[in-house]
């Protein structure tokens, strides 16, 4: 059953002789047995969210009354250092992505700094032409190596592994030169990374709002956010990719 | 041949798809198996393995398709077209990112057993097999319903034990394994 918890159980109209009508909302699978006096139920179209802003409360209200929602937005701080941090993640990936273009590869790379900021975290490049493996692209190279990395050390007392608090790339941000693809896109929602910023949109094939937008679609058990980074220093003739391409 | 006796053709080998969810199951990992079948030979098999790599893009699509590119027999030649030719059986609807992976190494067509509401990547949250456009790599067809009920079996009966690797496991000691089947949301069929 359609979750209805968004609709309030009891519409009120007034009346013109005066005093107010009760209309009570009732569910088809589950019916309650109404007392004798009452009229026939009755089916009615009812809108399928929350209204999320007071405008939406007007208009869904009109169908059926509808709670007001609106989505919670997380309030971010845009420090010097953050900024800071966010530019050197660019500058990682425009780096690495020249050099896997200097080593006959596509120009596309993806790194993830360091949890604790203590080392220089992981980055992987491109590899599908030296590999010979269409689907060896930068973020699905990365989460291998992320995987490899938390291997190690195997110890039996580290119990960081479990519950979630090392769940893969959980709490982790994720840069990328050019807008993953559907594949690398759902292996991110796989992963349960927290943010994710690139470059370069693929409208004709990426899955961060290109194509398609994976972690907005209804159904996904996670959700990512997504940042384009517009730069004043364009690094284009260098990562030029084709546009039909999946990064 | 009749359409009978093409279901059944297909049963069977989603029967061997079945064993490799079993081995999956027997391994603590969520059950789901898979072959790939060429010119009526399994050409690979291969199961989810996410848990023991610790890496969640593990599905036994990805493995299989690895062991197949690793092949030089089966691949001597990268093409745009790895897999023109090969037939797909997979307990679960292929996810998003799997049925991505599928269409870029142009898969023919491919039959699983129970949808994926969460991620399915073949009609269930996002057609990436055909619906979804994309500038160079073909449609392929997914159908649905092959031993659909064994499939959701063992998926319960791996979920209805503790999974630690969850980010929070839950309690289920009060659990009861549930038999009973709620047909399909969609039809069987879809392209």
């Amino acid at each position: 059953m359609p979750d209805l918890q968004h609709l309030k159980r009891v519409r009120k109209t007034s009346l013109e002789e005066g005093g107010f009508k009760s209309t009570l909302l009732l569910s088809l699978e589950h019916p309650t047995v109404l007392p004798p006096n009452l009229p026939e139920p009755y089916i009615s179209p009812v809108p399928t969210s929350p209204a999320r802003n007071l405008e939406e409360v007007v208009l869904k209200s009109t169908i059926w009354p509808t709670v007001y929602q609106p989505r919670r937005v997380e309030k971010i701080t845009w420090t010097y250092g953050r900024i800071r941090w966010i530019r050197a993640g660019i500058q990682r990936v425009v780096d690495e992505a020249r050099r896997a273009k200097e080593m006959g590869e596509v120009p596309i790379a993806s790194y993830v700094p360091d949890e604790w900021e203590t080392v220089n975290g992981l980055a992987a490049r491109d590899t599908r032409n030296s590999t010979k493996h269409p689907l060896r692209h930068s973020v699905m190279n990365l989460l291998r190596q992320v995987s490899n990395a938390q291997h190690s050390p195997p110890e039996p007392s580290d119990n960081m592994t479990r519950n979630g608090q090392r769940y893969l790339l959980t709490s982790r941000t994720l840069f990328t030169t050019h807008e993953p693809c559907i594949m690398c896109s759902m292996a991110l929602l796989h992963s349960r990374v927290k943010d994710v910023f690139y470059i370069y949109p693929m409208n004709q094939t990426g899955g961060c709002g290109g194509l398609s937008c994976v972690p907005g679609l209804d159904g996904v058990n996670h959700r990512f956010s997504i940042w384009k980074w517009t730069s004043p220093v364009d690094f284009k003739d260098a990562l030029e990719v084709d546009p039909q391409l999946d990064a | 041949m009749d359409v009978d006796d093409e279901d059944a053709i297909h049963q069977a080998w989603m029967d061997q798809a079945l064993i490799m969810a079993e081995e999956a199951l027997k391994a603590r990992e969520v059950p789901v198996g898979c072959i790939f079948v060429r010119e009526g030979q399994v050409i690979a098999r291969a199961r989810n393995r996410t848990n023991e790599l610790k890496n969640a893009t593990r599905h036994a699509e990805l493995e299989a398709i690895d062991e197949i590119m690793a092949n030089p027999i089966l691949t001597p030649v990268v093409t745009s077209q790895i897999l023109a030719g090969t037939t797909l059986y997979v307990t679960v609807e292929p996810c998003m990112m799997c049925a991505s992976a599928l269409r870029q190494v142009g898969i023919e067509r491919v039959f699983f057993g129970c949808e994926n509401d969460r991620f399915g990547g073949c009609g269930s949250v996002l057609g990436v097999n055909s619906s979804l456009p994309h500038p160079v790599h073909r449609p392929f067809v997914a159908k649905a319903g092959y031993r659909r009920e064994e499939a959701i079996m063992l998926l319960r009966r791996f979920y209805i034990t503790e999974n630690t690797n969850a980010p929070q496991p839950k309690s289920k000691a009060t659990r009861v394994l549930k038999t009973e089947i709620a047909p399909p949301k969609r039809p069987a069929s879809r392209t």
